[in-house]
């Protein structure tokens, strides 16, 4: 999974579009921060659309459920002359527990907008610890907080300047939080394990069968050759988890996905192991995509059972 | 002005004319679509003698029906001597092709070719032509029927080469005709821009855009129906306002969809690839590169639409028939 994402958000009125709109600028204006890529409006996750009964009301669910695994930084605006606290608790409260439920690694960033208004440092400082004291009963981690403001050429350069070092501390939290898990099997389950997945990938004609850790490392390989299992399997595997071709999300729990003659199904078995299942398609010519999910969904059953 | 312009404002009255063998279903589609009748009152009916005229009103615009009595005799008569009236002043030609009596085909082809050059002659509008592949509910077998499909829309291709045909699967006892209608008279209303919006100079590149993009959005709908599909798009990977659609979708739910796409990482395929089949949630996803640099996406949430019950190879046949025809037409300047 690559948590590359920077999302910003805040109330109505806190300046949050004005501040986008300047990040955006930033973005075009310096293509190295990858602004442009890696930025999203929080709003966006939340659009409704106007016609009822579209594919779009199905498609939204996984696809912004992805989007809220995907962000390792969110930027919470606040204008630093409102004193509407039971506000922004209310609304932190319901952005942090949705990308809670899919993300537990990412990191929030309070951005105090409209700073000019209190020039006064004791005052602002006042306003910047209730605020992070409100905002740390829901994220009870350190909240780095900036003071902004887009009113004149100096504050807007300042401004800015912010965002850079913002993006900057999105990559260095990219980097830290991808800690190596290590996933302790004992020597008579792996046994059972590659016994059963060997069964598996005989009877409906996979040509490899992986568990993979959180991080995507190999935890157990089967393939139905030696050099399957050592070679192909773990290059083919590597290859696509740098299109991320095995990020699965809750709402959506079994990934199908076919590139050319490769058919490869990406399953969650628990929160932090994924089967996947590669195999040629023609193998498969006679079943319907549905009917390979279900057979899935009994492999993964049997695998949860097996590693209990 | 363009050509096209001045085409297009020749043109007073429009008129939709169903053509077909007999017993293909023209007047059961009539009455199913226009009078709002049941699928099995029309069971029984029985053959139209010479023609049926109705005006109906679309969009506050009068389109007219006219439904020819499909027997031979009346098909000579329409062919020869009354070609100039029934042919003259056709927004859409809609060619009704029954596709459980394969044994009628190179009747029904003869009189599709026949059809089409009289248009030419008499129409002095370009007329889009339909071909409604007919009775789908008669061939419930999807392998068997995407077959039929694919070999009937070659064939009568081919005997129009020139010229581009929308093919629409069909049936009056679903959804199929209803969609299917809605585009033809939405398509029949639309041949005529308003006199006034047509003589601004500042419109004349839309609507030269729009006339390009006519024959690719017919090519993205044939694509749809053919796969049962929600939605197909075609964007471009190099100008992000290039963006066609084949549903009634506004414009900005569409954008607001590809931003969300884009950033969840699911509008890139793996290098080298030439396409790609994802499942998100209960929605397939199947993409594929048309070149030059543009990206082709099917959407689609029914658990009946071809992505999910048919081999993919065969979706993908079906995609590159259509891709070169794309290719072609994206690679055309305006």
């Amino acid at each position: 999974m690559r948590q590359n994402l920077i999302a910003l958000s805040g109330l109505s009125h806190s300046g949050k579009d004005l501040l986008f709109n300047q990040l955006l600028k930033l973005g075009r204006s310096e293509p190295d921060l990858k602004i442009l890529q890696n930025v999203i409006f929080y709003d966006w996750l939340n659009t409704s659309f106007k016609k009822e009964d579209t594919y779009l009301e199905n498609l939204l669910p996984p696809v912004r459920e992805k989007i809220l695994m995907k962000i390792n930084t969110l930027i919470y605006i606040h204008d630093i002359s409102y004193q509407l606290l039971d506000e922004i608790t209310t609304d932190f409260q319901r952005i942090t527990s949705n990308i809670s439920t899919v993300n537990k690694n990412y990191q929030v960033i309070l951005l105090l907008n409209r700073g000019h208004l209190i020039p006064n440092e004791v005052e602002r400082n006042k306003v910047k610890n209730v605020v992070i004291q409100r905002l740390q009963q829901f994220f009870p981690h350190e909240i780095p907080s900036y003071i902004v403001s887009l009113k004149g050429a100096d504050e807007q350069r300042l401004t800015n300047h912010i965002f850079t070092q913002i993006i900057k501390k999105a990559t260095d939290f990219r980097k830290q939080h991808f800690l190596e898990e290590q996933l302790k099997i004992d020597q008579e389950k792996r046994h059972r394990l590659e016994k059963y997945l060997t069964e598996k990938m005989n009877n409906y004609g996979f040509a490899g069968a992986f568990l993979l850790s959180r991080n995507h490392a190999i935890l157990l390989a089967k393939g139905k050759s030696v050099h399957w299992q050592e070679k192909v399997g773990p290059q083919v595997i590597r290859m696509l988890d740098q299109y991320e071709a095995f990020d699965v999300t809750p709402k959506a729990k079994t990934n199908i996905l076919r590139i050319e003659d490769f058919l490869m199904i990406t399953q969650a078995i628990t929160k932090s192991i994924k089967l996947i299942l590669i195999g040629i398609e023609p193998t498969f010519n006679v079943e319907s995509y549905s009917t390979i999910e279900q057979k899935c969904l009994e492999i993964s059953k049997e695998l949860i059972s097996k590693l209990n | 002005m363009s050509h096209y312009l001045k085409q297009l404002k020749t043109q007073s009255s429009r008129k939709i004319i169903l053509l077909g063998l007999s017993q293909a279903g023209k007047t059961s589609i009539r009455d199913v679509v226009f009078e709002g009748k049941a699928p099995e009152e029309t069971q029984n009916y029985a053959a139209t003698l010479n023609y049926e005229r109705q005006i109906e009103q679309v969009a506050d615009e009068p389109i007219t029906v006219m439904d020819l009595g499909g027997q031979e005799v009346f098909l000579k008569r329409f062919l020869s001597s009354m070609s100039s009236f029934i042919f003259s002043n056709v927004a859409v030609l809609v060619f009704i092709c029954d596709i459980a009596t394969p044994e009628k085909f190179p009747a029904s082809l003869k009189a599709f070719v026949e059809g089409v050059s009289r248009l030419e002659e008499m129409s002095d509008v370009q007329p889009a032509i339909y071909v409604l592949l007919h009775k789908t509910d008669l061939m419930p077998d999807l392998t068997q029927r995407a077959e039929r499909m694919e070999f009937l829309m070659e064939m009568f291709q081919d005997v129009a080469a020139t010229k581009s045909i929308t093919f629409l699967q069909t049936s009056i006892y679903d959804n199929s005709i209803h969609e299917a209608f809605k585009r033809i008279t939405a398509e029949a209303s639309e041949v005529i821009p308003e006199a006034d919006t047509m003589e601004k100079e500042e419109d004349l590149e839309a609507i030269k855009q729009r006339l390009r993009l006519r024959p690719i959005q017919q090519v993205l709908h044939t694509l749809k129906f053919m796969n049962r599909l929600d939605e197909v798009i075609l964007i471009s990977l190099d100008d992000p306002n290039f963006k066609i659609n084949a549903s009634e979708l506004e414009d900005s739910e569409i954008k607001h969809i590809l931003t969300l796409l884009d950033k969840s990482n699911d509008l890139r395929l793996v290098t080298g690839s030439k396409s790609k089949l994802e499942r998100l949630g209960s929605v397939m996803m199947y993409k594929s590169n048309i070149q030059p640099n543009h990206l082709l996406i099917l959407l689609s949430r029914d658990d009946k639409s071809m992505l999910e019950t048919r081999n993919l190879q065969e979706i993908e046949e079906t995609v590159n028939l259509l891709s070169n025809q794309l290719e072609s037409m994206l690679k055309t300047p305006i």
